[in-house]
């Protein structure tokens, strides 16, 4: 089915998924004005947000099956598998964090419910940003997800930790905005075009100029910032700590994904002729976030920050499928980004449940002797770890095996050597998660008794940790949906460029 | 040299002289009396780029209401005169480097005529005429044909609608978010 995005009809087709979503979050918000009393309220939004969710997830997956692609080149936002498959996890992502936050906001005391409303709006933010084929809608919608992830991680209003976490990554925020404009500013001055596959044709057919390099290198920093690649992570151990935990599993997910999938589409289609300025670049930031960022997980001992820290390697090792600027390079990231995502949602998760209101963060040790007591929690972390660590058997290995291969496949060794490095300095973090829930004899005889894992949040992180498993052994539809996808991103900027 | 361009110089050196006063007053009520000195002189620019509707909105959004909402927040704050420190020497440091950073690029930017500009991108594979600008000519252009507003509205609320569409919920966002961080009791 072709639409043309300028009739008003078409515009409003082309983006069901986001307007859905933005007219669900109106109605929450209505609802929101006179229900914000009780613990019964805030679950009430909550699961009325849930619908919004799977309204909008319905919408996408009806574009992809009736094939919607633009009439002509697509404006504004892409219509393409690519972007009906971010959209599709980015939503999960955020229904899932949705489910986390359930009963847990009640038990912390925040009882705001506008929460719901903001995951919501965070996540029409994502959807624009990794949809977007012009610079404009990239940035705004950029900016919608940014504003409403500053306010989420503040969100817990007693705490001096999570204020603090809201500034910082605010300051931080505003600051990467201003180096991704300017890039921006200096493409548009280059090219005068703001239509990623137009702006790829320019750069194609002219000589390399100073200003269009500029461009790209300051919009790299942009997004290396956003997506906490070394050396532009210094904020993000301090903010995944301080936010609320169902927060900070949405911003080492959604956030994250959202970045590295709109990264992919722009480096495909805007500056595939600009592959030798930003190679070396990407394969410095590579190294260097696998890495600093797995290095100094090492040393952590709360599990947030070693969480975040185990966040800023992942970022690394996406920084290698994009590196390979190929097909397979592109699909790997939408594989990666899927075990990804999965995984953290579900530690987070199971982290969640153990935290009490006004108690400090979990220290890894606090986690001694969970087997004993909470058998299945204890199995749900240890399937994540592996699955983070990338141990055979479980998604983790699959994507990461299906990441390697991809720089392998255009001839380069080093990078997927480092990356095994990397992995294996992993195990030095997350075996000892594994070894202090199973091995070690829990403190106290009251250990663990506090744990609250409310039923909603159980049934999530149970679907997420069977994912992991069954993908870890049956992910052929996964991976041929990916590879299949993604040559099509490279297909609407050919024809173009060879022009 | 014509007088538009001594009248650019006017306007460009009034801009420059009240941005620096902005950045340099102590007191914060004066700083935001210069900011509005330093839209004012944008206007001008903005007129002599044959954008009078631009200049007209600068001066009524910008001078006026955004720079109203600026002072009464300053005043609400009740904010100290705190005396600065100027003998930071990083602070000097940071400041001489991103001038120097910035005077490289306008050196560099200084072989950029209007005119090697159209040259280099009537070369271009499409040759858009809104890409070749000497002295405000795109913008009399859409003016002659769609009149002073028009040649604003146009693009806003057709081209690019849905980027339009997008700022309302962005807008939004930082409203909920505002009223969510500030207000104690909810």
């Amino acid at each position: 089915m072709t639409i043309d995005p300028g009739t008003p009809l078409g515009a409003v087709l082309a983006l069901l998924p986001e307007v859905i979503l933005t007219g669900w979050a109106l109605v929450v918000l209505l609802l929101v004005a006179w229900r914000h009393k009780s613990a019964g309220d805030s679950r009430l939004v909550g699961n009325i947000s849930l619908i919004g969710f799977a309204l909008a997830l319905a919408a996408t997956g009806w574009m992809a099956s009736q094939g919607v692609a633009a009439e002509g080149l697509p404006q504004m936002i892409a219509l393409d598998g690519f972007r009906f498959a971010s959209d599709a996890l980015l939503l999960t992502i955020a229904a899932g964090v949705t489910i986390l936050s359930l009963r847990w906001l009640e038990r912390q005391g925040i009882l705001a419910p506008e929460y719901y409303v903001l995951i919501m709006l965070a996540t029409v933010g994502m959807m624009l940003l990794a949809g977007a084929v012009d610079l404009i809608t990239l940035f705004l919608g950029l900016e919608v997800m940014s504003i409403s992830v500053y306010v989420l991680a503040g969100y817990d209003r007693t705490r001096r930790a999570s204020a603090e976490a809201a500034l910082k990554y605010f300051l931080i925020g505003a600051f990467a905005s201003g180096f991704l404009l300017y890039g921006i500013a200096l493409i548009y001055g280059a090219t005068g075009q703001f239509n990623m596959t137009l702006i790829g044709a320019q750069l194609a057919a002219t000589e390399p100029t100073l200003m269009a390099r500029a461009g790209v290198a300051l919009m790299l920093i942009g997004f290396a910032f956003k997506v906490a690649a070394v050396p532009f992570h210094a904020w993000a151990p301090d903010v995944y700590e301080g936010a609320p935990t169902p927060v900070t599993a949405f911003m080492a997910s959604g956030v994250k994904a959202a970045a590295f999938l709109a990264l992919a589409r722009l480096l495909a289609e805007a500056f595939p002729g600009y592959v030798e300025l930003w190679r070396p670049v990407l394969f410095g930031l590579a190294v260097a976030t696998m890495l600093i960022g797995n290095l100094v997980a090492l040393a952590q001992q709360s599990m947030k920050r070693m969480l975040a820290y185990s966040a800023i390697g992942h970022a690394g090792y996406l920084f290698l499928a994009l590196w390979a600027h190929s097909d397979a390079g592109t699909a790997a990231v939408l594989v990666y980004l899927l075990a990804y995502s999965v995984t953290t949602v579900a530690a987070f998760g199971i982290l969640a449940s153990i935290e009490r209101a006004g108690a400090r963060t979990v220290l890894i040790s606090d986690l001694e002797g969970l087997y004993a007591v909470r058998p299945f929690a204890a199995l749900g972390m240890t399937i994540c770890m592996l699955s983070l660590l990338g141990f055979p058997g479980t998604f983790g290995f699959i994507s990461k095996w299906y990441l390697l291969s991809a720089p392998l496949g255009v001839g380069e060794v080093w990078l997927p050597i480092i990356a095994m490095v990397a992995s294996g300095i992993s195990i030095g973090y997350y075996l000892p998660v594994i070894l202090a829930m199973t091995l070690k004899p829990t403190r106290t005889r009251q250990a663990h008794q506090t744990i609250r894992f409310p039923r909603p949040a159980k049934f999530a992180v149970a679907l997420c940790v069977i994912a992991i498993l069954v993908l870890g052994i049956w992910p052929r539809p996964v991976l041929d949906f990916a590879s299949h996808e993604a040559v099509r991103l490279r297909q609407v900027a050919t024809p173009i460029l060879t022009r | 040299m014509d007088v538009v361009q001594i009248v650019f110089w006017c306007f460009a050196g009034w801009a420059i002289l009240s941005a620096l006063l902005c950045v340099t007053r102590a007191n914060p009520i004066s700083s935001a009396l210069w900011l509005v000195s330093t839209m004012f002189s944008l206007a001008g620019i903005f007129i002599l780029l044959h954008a009078e509707f631009i200049a007209a909105i600068q001066v009524l959004v910008y001078a006026g209401a955004v720079m109203v909402l600026f002072l009464f927040v300053i005043m609400l704050l009740n904010l100290e005169e705190t005396p600065r420190d100027w003998n930071r020497w990083m602070f000097w440091l940071a400041g001489a480097g991103l001038s120097i950073l910035l005077a490289a690029q306008l050196v560099a930017l200084r072989g950029y005529s209007p005119q090697r500009l159209a040259n280099e991108f009537s070369s271009m594979p499409s040759p858009d005429p809104g890409l070749v600008f000497p002295e405000g000519a795109v913008a009399r252009q859409a003016v002659e044909a769609r009149g002073v507003v028009g040649a604003l509205a146009e693009p806003l609320f057709q081209g690019y609608l849905i980027p339009f569409e997008i700022t309302s919920i962005l807008l939004l966002a930082a409203v909920i978010g505002a009223v969510v961080l500030s207000k104690k009791r909810l």
